[in-house]
């Protein structure tokens, strides 16, 4: 019992960082219809600003405490990864809203690529741990060990995902998402600033992922090649949830958090990516929608 | 022997990559650079036969080169004594090559149905999951891989292999076949409706394709000497988008081309190490912004397209095929029958509860011309997208010359002889006036698809008759100066012949023509009706009409069926519709009674 609760809990905490990264997929394709590759590299680029601000900070000689420490951590790495997207958006998508959508998910894998082997010229190739942000303690609840870290993640990415949610849904910019995300051509008619929402979903959706980026970081190691693997799961999990809904992506990314988990359970852990992209195939033929997606009708 | 010309040429200088190697002339470093130009000429020119021709978006190519290469190292490690090497080589490669393309069939399946951004993640999947099941088959060496194969591969096969991979695609790409595969480029529904049998085509095309990734891969394995896993992954996968896209989209020069500068380029940039990665994939992206056609984007060197579809070759046999008007004639006007040649009964359509088509029935008898008309968005062209198989009925039959149309895919009710055009021009724009025409001769196709890509003399014989064919219509329709133009370039007016000259192509004994005035003005009506009578008279056809416009159906059809919401409201004679209080009621509004 105490087990199958542990087991629940890393599912938790891992699926909680596949869905604050698959909520970015979610968005840029519900606004764009365009698969951002490079979304797990940012996701990556995050942790490592965690990573140098989080160095300097405890290194300095001003002796902050814990929260200040991780909140202006978590700050830097949301405002930086979020005008790292704003200006990847800006420079190299934009000149491409009316080219084929061919050219832009090709772009995308470019810059991903160009993310991951600029951070591995300059920063180099080992895995870094994060220096330790909160002081680590552990709760023990009836046989269960949860560590700080752990309902850390848990909790601040539910509060994350409710928040935005919440701004999706009740705010006025959150109502000119989804307008631009319903008709392109229409919202700029209605007064919505189609370039900026774009920008902004972008942004939003890098700075969701550095939350996902620095919790991530603080219970794993970190490298430039991380992206690649994240960034898919979470893709998956965008998928499975159905691609362009945000409760789906949320959804979509526990079941992902499950199956990294309960998989090695059942079969080597080598397994994991086969388990993982069969999943995504099975969802790609038989419900391309995915679990909260509705079908499109095609109009000749 | 004109067609053979380039390859012959080429096969001419094989001599050289024997012997320039074996005198030493080219170094060891220098024979594997050329090696792998050859091989990524391989399998970019593959890739873009998907990518660029068919303009499905496969993201995975690499896959199928580690099929391939598996395969054919498989064959010389285990299957074939070691000593055998060089003689059972080629076997090797053609037997990678056939893996990969069986694997090729697990990607066409999915194609389907999927298009676009959701088939490149399958490919993507697939190709994640073929370098996780390699990665778990302790058989074939796990992560670490396979290792031991001989040094097989020489400048010389690399060179075969490159002169017959672009041979055959090039016969691919020239045949019927091949056209069909850029009409699903063009506009996938349109090909259907003119008789092109996609799932065939997705699946002749995704395996052809692969068959070279696997036939590159098997050459690159018998150059390395191992192969791991790894050497599969979505790196080596983005490498050959690259060079597709470099070369430029449905080009084979381009592939040669873009693969050529990436290998050398890359080559070049050795010395810089790491940054050779940040400033390849800095490259794709400007390339993307500035050029995203790549540098030959759909042109083709001369060398690379068969002498008779070059321009000249095009406007010679336009000379000779001239416009002969008896020739094609079907013999007036088909003699009415009491049977009817369409039958349609209570045909239902809903759109997610939204009821589009309601209880519609209609007869029509051989040589009729029959107008549907209707307020916009009475169902019209639902109609008309229910009896060509676009969609499936909800409720009703389709009865055409006593056969069931209903559950049949489009380009079967196509072939069975009935052809359509569109409310708005669906030409296939970036292909020629004269393939446009051609396509349309899919289903008529009697050649295989081996005799296509082999290009034998059956293949040539029939497309010259397919040619000629459709020449011959261009001309009758006065579209033959354009025979080697872009669709697209057409004036307005044109196109709309050019959509009829490319139904008729199909052979239909019945013409569905959907609002062919839209656009028009009141003498331009006049001519094409003009035009209408003429085509049923000079091939024989029976006609149904879709028109929104009164003055349309009054002056041609014999008989009008009237829709509104889905509904049959009136049916009768031009004169009798004209009264009906109903069709007035749904043309005006409800009449207002002094």
């Amino acid at each position: 019992m105490g087990l199958a609760v542990q087991y629940l809990l890393n599912a938790l905490q891992v699926g909680s960082v596949y869905a604050l990264i698959a909520l970015g997929y979610t968005m840029v394709y519900g606004i764009l219809t365009m698969i951002n590759f490079a979304h797990g590299d940012i996701f990556m680029v995050s942790t490592y600003i965690a990573f140098f601000v989080g160095v300097a900070l405890l290194g300095s000689a001003l002796h902050l405490g814990a929260v200040p420490v991780f909140l202006a951590t978590m700050l830097a790495a949301v405002l930086g990864t979020a005008t790292l997207a704003a200006v990847i958006e800006r420079v190299a998508y934009k000149p491409l809203r009316q080219a084929p959508r061919v050219s832009a998910v090709i772009t995308a894998l470019g810059v991903g690529l160009f993310l991951e082997n600029f951070t591995l010229a300059t920063i180099g190739p080992e895995p870094r741990f994060l220096p330790p942000l909160v002081p680590v303690g552990r709760i023990v609840l009836g046989g269960v060990v949860i560590s700080t870290v752990q309902a850390q993640t848990i909790v601040l990415s539910a509060l994350v995902m409710l928040l935005l949610d919440t701004i999706v849904r009740r705010t006025m910019t959150g109502m000119a998402m989804r307008a631009v995300s319903w008709d392109k051509f229409t919202a700029p008619l209605m007064g919505v600033p189609v370039d900026r929402i774009i920008t902004l979903t972008f942004a939003l959706g890098a700075s969701i992922a550095a939350v996902g980026g620095v919790l991530y970081g603080m219970a794993y190691t970190i490298d430039p090649y991380m992206g690649i693997r994240i960034g898919w799961w979470a893709f998956i999990s965008a998928v499975v949830g159905g691609i362009g809904n945000i409760r789906g992506a949320m959804i979509g990314g526990y079941i992902l958090g499950a199956v990294e988990i309960f998989t090695p359970i059942l079969l080597p852990s080598t397994y994991r990516d086969f388990v993982a992209f069969s999943l995504l195939l099975v969802f790609l033929i038989f419900r391309p929608t995915g679990i909260l997606g509705r079908p499109v009708a095609m109009k000749v | 022997m004109r067609r053979w010309r380039g390859f012959l040429i080429a096969l001419a200088f094989l001599p050289l990559a024997v012997l320039l190697p074996r005198w030493g002339l080219l170094n060891l470093y220098q024979q594997q650079v050329l090696m792998y130009v050859g091989i990524n000429i391989i399998l970019t020119a593959s890739l873009n036969l998907v990518n660029g021709y068919m303009g499905e978006f496969s993201v995975g190519h690499a896959a199928f080169m580690a099929v391939g290469a598996y395969g054919a190292s498989l064959m010389t490690l285990w299957v074939f004594p070691r000593e055998w090497g060089p003689l059972v080589f080629p076997l090797a490669v053609v037997a990678g090559g056939l893996a990969a393309s069986l694997a090729g069939l697990v990607v066409a399946i999915p194609s389907f149905k999927t298009r676009g951004d959701y088939l490149a993640i399958v490919t993507l999947a697939f190709n994640m999951i073929v370098k996780s099941v390699l990665e778990n088959i302790d058989a074939v060496g796990g992560p670490r891989g396979l290792m031991g194969m001989s040094r097989l591969t020489s400048v010389a096969w690399v060179y075969i292999w490159v002169l017959l991979t672009l041979f055959v695609l090039r016969n691919y790409i020239y045949s019927n076949y091949g056209r069909g595969t850029q009409a699903i480029r063009e506009d996938e529904t349109a090909a259907a409706l003119v008789s092109v049998n996609t799932r065939q085509v997705k699946v002749m095309t995704f395996m052809l394709s692969s068959f070279f990734a696997g036939v590159a891969g098997g050459l690159f394995a018998h150059v390395l000497q191992f192969i791991n896993p790894r050497s599969f992954g979505i790196l080596k996968s983005t490498d050959v988008l690259v060079m597709v896209y470099l070369g430029g989209i449905g080009s084979l020069t381009g592939s040669v081309l873009g693969a050529t500068t990436f290998t050398v380029v890359l080559e070049l940039l050795r010395p810089l190490q790491v940054w050779r990665w940040v400033i390849g994939p800095l490259l794709l992206v400007l390339l993307m912004i500035f050029r995203p056609r790549g540098m030959m984007g759909l042109r083709e060197l001369k060398l690379l397209v068969p002498p008779e579809e070059r321009p000249e070759g095009i406007r010679a046999a336009l000379a000779s095929a001239g416009a002969d008007p008896a020739r094609r004639a079907g013999g007036g006007v088909p003699a009415g029958g009491d049977r009817p040649l369409l039958a349609v009964r209570g045909l239902t359509h809903y759109f997610d509860g939204l009821r589009a088509v309601w209880d519609f029935n209609l007869e029509v008898f051989p040589g009729e011309i029959i107008g549907i008309i209707g307020p916009n968005g009475a169902g019209k062209t639902t109609v008309f997208n229910l009896i060509t198989g676009v969609y499936r009925p909800t409720a009703g039959s389709v009865l055409f010359r006593g056969q069931e149309l209903v559950g049949r895919p489009a380009h079967e009710i196509i072939r069975s002889g009935i052809a359509r055009t569109f409310q708005t021009i669906r030409l296939f724009k970036d292909l020629s006036v004269l393939d446009n025409v051609r396509i349309a001769r899919y289903a008529r196709v009697r050649y295989s698809l081996w005799a296509a890509a082999l290009g034998t003399a059956a293949a040539r014989r029939e497309e010259e008759e397919i040619r000629r064919g459709a020449l011959e219509l261009l001309e009758l329709f006065h579209l033959g100066r354009y025979a080697d133009a872009p669709a697209r370039g057409l004036p307005y007016g044109e196109q709309r012949r050019l959509e009829i000259a490319r139904a008729l192509a199909c052979e239909p004994v019945l013409l569905l023509l959907d609002e062919p005035a839209a656009g028009m003005n009141p003498s331009e009506i006049d001519a094409l009706l003009d035009h209408i009578r003429w085509v049923r008279e000079h091939f024989g056809l029976t006609v149904v009409l879709i028109e929104h416009q009164m003055r349309v159906v009054m002056g041609i059809c014999e008989r009008i069926t009237v829709l509104d919401f889905g509904a049959t409201i009136a049916e009768g004679s031009p004169a009798e519709i004209q009264r009906h209080p109903r069709v007035i009621e749904a043309y005006l509004g409800e009449a207002v009674v002094a």
